[in-house]
């Protein structure tokens, strides 16, 4: 019996001691239906006309000349431009490759994969697309609130307000982490005829480059890259202009699009390399092409590899998405207006990941007296010395809205980058309408640094909340998940004191009911411990041992939890009179506790957003748990009411 | 703070498109020169994805439209 005693009390105590593991989000995940993109669709080829030779790894330059010899022609070696261990040659315009050539090629086992550099149809013009739009209410939407900010321009962004950044900005400001900006550069220094734009004085800037003449200078000529490299990281509370999304973090500016807006593929493959080898975060792409190119996925996969995460403008054809926001190593991110419906121009498509906002120049539905563009600080094309305030519309300008909050993510400590994307879907508004359009929802800053923050505290779990986030429970769903501030929390701890007295009135009539102390144990593990940060769980996926992301260097242990032993042994040292109906009244609020987890969990059967085997794991573990308070519940009381 | 300025894009917008019977000429005069859809070399790529659409001016216009102003010889075909 003392046996069975101590196996009941030992798996108590693991279960109050669940500051464990959770599953990775890569071990067995359930992503919803219309997550998971398709393999990237080619264009119908016309005609190729120059070629990308890609190299098997290990290839030598000379095994590669003496190969194209053979055949009778000689490509640029391209090796480092797409990454350090890419070997790519480059055989340019003018030349064919043949299907017996192509063929040679491949059986000579030195090559990879041979890929056409060539002009390919439209997918997809066509230009704006008729749309079922939701009714909103303009009024009810978010404004920015111009007491939040220094300044003065702050209230016609209304794009920062439609995110949640002024709350998100209580928790981070991106602090440490680099966002590399591939574009048409940016306004970060003073030389020639270029100038640092004024708001961004305050900006910090890293190893820059300009891949288009490859000097160091990455100015920017054209006023696109400034604007999205000001939606980033715009300096914020400097009493000028506007403010950005992540102030405090570092632009990377990396030059690939000339004066004209315009670069070619080999420019962007290379800085991609060259952010995710020179320590960026996050790389901005507020660019794209009509054409598939796979050194340029190459170039995005090298970026995850390395920890980085690559953002990508949808596009503006209002037709369907182009590359490389359509590979899946990028996020593709659509374009909203004020009224968070899509615009006309967005791109739309099974690969977006999320909406942004991109604005609506041809609309005042903010009624601020301007167009609805998103507003940045931005230098004048044609005349880069100069700067202003300038109000942009297109996915370029989402996509940085992105990026921004992915860099306060990487900011909050969370360093995988498959992990932040989790985190930016799992913390997206819902949108009702095309998942084309919206991808996991509206961008929410605020929600995204809320989330991080409860898994630095010790109990989040980035795959259980991406699953939640696309459930219809939202945060109170998943492997018993129930968060400590939410509503269904507040309902589950109600529950839980009602359970846990109804037991102690079956069992003991009004006797323990007129005991204070039962009522101080009740109130403790029936519904204190829900409001305790890191243990509002008692999920068996949270006490597998092993799996605990804590242990993989995220997240971490509240301080609190470490005086958990010691209020053992304080609780053993009180006489009996004072700890047994204190423990009684502990384990039926416990009791209580796990019939209300229970009672969260269970509506998830059949609803596809939780796995079989998990729920099926927590529908028993949770089970298993209210048996043994109820039993030790009985046990003390016993002990307590002899007869 | 005083010479801070908003500039406010222009407002126009233009949507048409080849018209069929020379669509297939066109995208054979490209083709012929080594151009993209878009008239400009294979392989480059936008700001915003797209040549059509301008970001900052808020103007778009018809892909038939871009190749007529770049290569007036096109109305021709």
């Amino acid at each position: 019996m003392r046996f069975i005693h101590l196996l009941l009390l030992a798996a108590l105590s693991l279960s109050v001691w669940a500051e464990f593991p959770k599953p990775k989000p890569e071990d067995g995940v359930i992503v919803p239906p219309g997550t998971t993109r398709p393999p990237e669709r080619r264009a119908n080829e016309i005609q190729a006309r120059g070629w990308l030779i890609d190299y098997r790894d290990g290839v030598q330059e000379d095994q590669a000349d003496a190969l194209e010899w053979s055949l009778g022609f000689d490509a640029r070696w391209l090796q480092g431009e797409f990454g350090r261990e890419e070997k790519v040659a480059w055989l340019e315009s003018g030349r064919e490759l043949g299907a017996e050539e192509q063929k040679l090629l491949m059986e000579s086992g030195l090559v990879e994969a041979i890929e056409p550099n060539a002009i390919f149809e439209l997918v997809s013009n066509q230009l704006p697309q008729k749309e079922e739009r939701s009714p909103v209410s303009l009024s009810k939407l978010p404004q920015p609130n111009p007491g939040d900010y220094q300044d003065p321009f702050y209230r016609h962004q209304w794009h920062m307000a439609q995110i949640g950044v002024s709350e998100a900005h209580r928790k981070a400001q991106g602090k440490g982490v680099v966002v590399a900006v591939i574009d048409t550069g940016v306004a970060y220094e003073k030389h020639g005829r270029y100038n640092l734009a004024r708001d961004l004085n305050q900006a910090r800037f890293i190893k820059p480059f300009n891949f288009i003449d490859n000097t160091i200078h990455a100015n920017d000529d054209h006023g696109h890259g400034t604007h999205v490299a000001g939606t980033i990281a715009q300096s914020t509370n400097n009493g000028l202009g506007v403010i950005g999304v992540a102030p405090e973090a570092t632009i990377m500016p990396l030059k690939v699009l000339d004066g004209s807006g315009r670069g070619d593929i080999r420019g962007i493959a290379r800085a991609i390399a060259y952010a995710a080898d020179n320590g960026a975060h996050v790389i901005n792409l507020s660019l794209g092409g009509p054409l598939p190119v796979g050194v340029l996925r190459k170039a995005l996969q090298h970026a995850r590899s390395k920890g980085t995460l690559p953002v990508c403008a949808a596009g503006n054809s209002g037709g369907s998405i182009g590359w490389p926001a359509r590979y899946p190593e990028c996020m593709a991110v659509s374009a909203l207006q004020f009224d968070e419906n899509l615009t006309f121009y967005s791109s739309r498509g099974k690969e977006i990941s999320i909406a942004a906002p991109g604005g609506n120049v041809r609309v005042d539905q903010n009624g601020d007296g301007l167009p609805d563009g998103v507003l940045q600080n931005t230098v004048y094309s044609g005349d880069p010395s100069r700067d202003d305030y300038m109000l942009f519309m297109g996915t370029s300008m989402a996509s940085p809205h992105v990026a921004g909050v992915a860099a306060l993510i990487y900011s909050m400590g969370v360093k995988n980058p498959q992990k932040v994307e989790k985190i930016l879907l799992a913390s997206a508004r819902p949108k009702k309408g095309p998942r084309e359009f919206y991808g996991a929802g509206i961008l929410n800053a605020a929600q995204a640094t809320a989330l991080v923050g409860q898994a630095v505290g010790g109990s989040w779990n980035a795959s259980d909340q991406w699953i939640c986030g696309n459930s219809s429970f939202y945060l109170g769903c998943g492997s018993s998940y129930i968060g400590y501030k939410s509503h269904i929390s507040r309902i589950a701890s109600g529950f839980a004191l009602v359970a846990g007295v109804a037991a102690a009135m079956y069992f003991s009539g009004l006797n323990l009911l007129a005991m204070p102390l039962f009522w101080l144990g009740l109130l403790i593990f029936g519904a204190g411990l829900n409001w305790l940060p890191g243990l509002e769980s008692y999920s068996f996926l949270q006490a597998l041992p092993g799996l605990d992301e804590h242990l993989a260097g995220e997240g971490g242990t509240p301080l609190w939890r470490s005086i958990l032993p010691f209020l053992g042994l304080v609780l053993m040292t009180l006489h009996k009179k004072v700890l047994l109906p204190l423990l009684s009244g502990g384990s039926f609020g416990l009791f209580g506790w796990f019939l209300a987890q229970l009672l969260v969990i269970l509506p998830q059967i059949g609803s596809k957003v939780l796995g079989w085997f998990p729920l099926i794991l927590d529908i028993g573990w949770l089970g298993l748990q209210a048996f043994f308070s109820l039993y030790l519940a009985r046990r003390i009381l016993k002990i307590l009411m002899p007869d | 703070m005083s010479d801070e300025k908003i500039v406010i894009p222009a407002d126009s917008f233009h949507d048409d498109s080849i018209p069929s019977h020379i669509q297939g000429k066109v995208d054979a005069w490209l083709r012929e020169r080594g151009l993209n859809a878009y008239g400009d070399p294979e392989g480059t790529f936008y700001a915003g994805g797209t040549p059509l659409f301008s970001e900052s001016s808020g103007e778009s216009t018809s892909r038939w439209e871009h190749l007529k102003n770049r290569f007036p010889e096109l109305k021709g075909l």
